[in-house]
């Protein structure tokens, strides 16, 4: 099973330029997702869910996930 | 002489005379002495000349009183109208104090935004850079080497895939862009072409996800994936020259809106000014605050330069729309129209935010007035706008209901 970095921010041209040094320096083993706005970021997280790459992630750190979004974007927590 | 008249009319034969004679004599001094009343009384009496001298010394007198207590008043008058003066002039400092001390307190909240605004250009330019770096390493002549050693196909492929990258790396969302990944990626399963998923997130992230369909069945052949490795090196100096463009433009960008803020004019002369970009700069300064929840809608229509001091205007959008962030709570629709208006131009800031009660309306305007707990406003925001405005022969104008309230300012042309 991959492991996957789900980034985060609301300015794609970090979100490109950090994904292209992950894989650069982590190479082909890992996956790496982006996301311009926190709900993008919580669709990616269900996809990988039902994926199964997230079955190990419990809903707490799933919620400490989210309030890292919420921290940096001050977005409503839902 | 009346004493000889008595003796010469007295007779001395009988009483009754006597009485009769002494009779005659009292009333005759009865007479006298009336008389002498009257003139006594004519003597003071104010037409007479001594008495006229008499009433003239004394308006004389009284005059001189006057004019001495009239001096004391003009000099007390002096008095306070050099203290009002100064007052006044007190005042129009302490006004211009507070003016620069609201800008600057607006400034300050920008501060920490603008921070951020500078520093995440700065990190892709550094990031980029960096990859450049690395691509340019990458492209050695090993590389080159291979590349003339690589089969007619593969280097034709190797062509095509620098033809068909689309270097605008802006112009699909992340969200889109995953969902070509996952097109490309099970497409290519099907075709059998191996890791499937990772070659399509590397066509994807080097701008190949548009007219491949003819070059699927080659990403079977291993010469073509090195051919793509190669490719990637190239497509990826264009991308990354690409965003370094980009952050150099949000850099400066951000920089000369806090410029243009800061600019205080000492001239203290009217400039021309296209109100559009004179919002512009607010809008620039406050996107981080804007973009972290709140939609601004431009609606900017074709108006004619305002005469005015830009700092001024400037200062008068930061708080409106600084005011729209607080109503709507970071998170809402913010929009900005501007339009011709008669002799002038008209600007309106509209929010989505909790509006203002009907009950306190006519009195947001005035000084230190605040709805924001102690310490938090200044209660000066409007006020100052307010003031602007009419030193610009301008008017604004609040309507406020629950979900929309507009701010609307006309400014003439002049």
């Amino acid at each position: 099973m991959k492991a996957c970095i789900l980034c985060v921010d609301d300015d794609k041209t970090i979100l490109l330029t950090l994904k292209a040094e992950l894989k650069r320096s982590l190479g082909a083993g890992i996956y790496c997702e982006i996301a311009e706005s926190a709900d993008e970021a919580w669709e990616i997280l269900e996809e990988l869910k039902a994926c199964g790459i997230m079955m190990q992630l419990k809903e707490l750190r799933l919620r400490q996930i989210y309030y890292v979004v919420y921290q940096s974007h001050g977005l409503k927590m839902v | 002489m009346l004493t000889g008249s008595n003796q010469e009319t007295l007779p001395l034969n009988s009483d009754q005379e006597k009485i009769l004679v002494l009779q005659k004599q009292l009333a005759k001094k009865e007479k006298i002495n009336q008389a002498l009343m009257k003139r006594i009384e004519n003597e003071f009496s104010p037409h007479n000349p001594f008495s006229l001298f008499q009433t003239a010394s004394s308006v004389e007198l009284e005059v001189k009183e006057r004019t001495l207590s009239y001096e004391k008043t003009v000099r007390e008058l002096n008095q306070a109208n050099q203290q009002l003066e100064k007052a006044l002039s007190e005042l129009a400092e302490s006004q211009s104090r507070l003016v620069l001390s609201e800008k600057m307190a607006a400034l300050g909240q920008l501060v920490s935004g603008i921070a951020h605004e500078v520093n995440t250009p700065l990190g892709v330019i550094m990031s980029s850079i960096g990859a450049v770096t690395i691509s340019l390493e990458e492209i050695t002549t090993f590389q080159m080497r291979k590349l003339r050693a690589f089969s007619e196909d593969a280097f034709n492929f190797f062509l095509s895939l620098l033809e068909r990258s689309n270097p605008d790396v802006l112009s699909k969302t992340s969200k889109e862009l995953r969902t070509l990944r996952k097109s490309l990626a099970s497409d290519l399963n099907l075709i059998g072409v191996k890791d499937a998923d990772e070659v399509a997130d590397t066509l994807v992230d080097a701008g190949l996800y548009e007219n491949l369909q003819d070059l699927y069945h080659q990403l079977q052949n291993q010469e073509c994936i090195e051919a793509l490795g190669i490719a990637v090196s190239y497509i990826s100096l264009r991308q990354n020259q690409l965003h370094i463009d980009l952050a150099i433009g949000k850099a400066s960008k951000v920089v000369f809106a806090l410029k243009e803020f800061a600019h205080h004019d000492n001239s203290g002369e009217m400039v021309k000014t296209n109100i559009n970009e004179n919002i512009d700069t607010v809008l620039a300064l406050y996107s981080n605050s804007l973009k972290q929840g709140i939609l601004v809608t431009k609606r900017f229509g074709q108006i004619p330069p305002v005469l005015c001091y830009p700092d001024e205007i400037c200062q008068i959008w930061t708080n409106l729309i600084f005011n729209a962030i607080q109503a709507m709570g970071n998170d809402g629709e913010l929009s900005i129209e501007t339009g011709p208006k008669g002799q002038g131009v008209v600007v309106k800031v509209i929010d989505n935010g909790h509006g203002i009660p009907l009950d306190i309306q006519d009195k947001i305007f005035d000084s230190f007035f605040t709805t924001k707990p102690a310490g938090e406003g200044t209660g000066l925001g409007l006020s100052i706008i307010k003031n602007i405005i009419e030193k610009h022969k301008g008017s604004i104008s609040v309507e406020s209901k629950s979900g929309r309230t507009v701010f609307e300012v006309v400014l003439p042309i002049i």
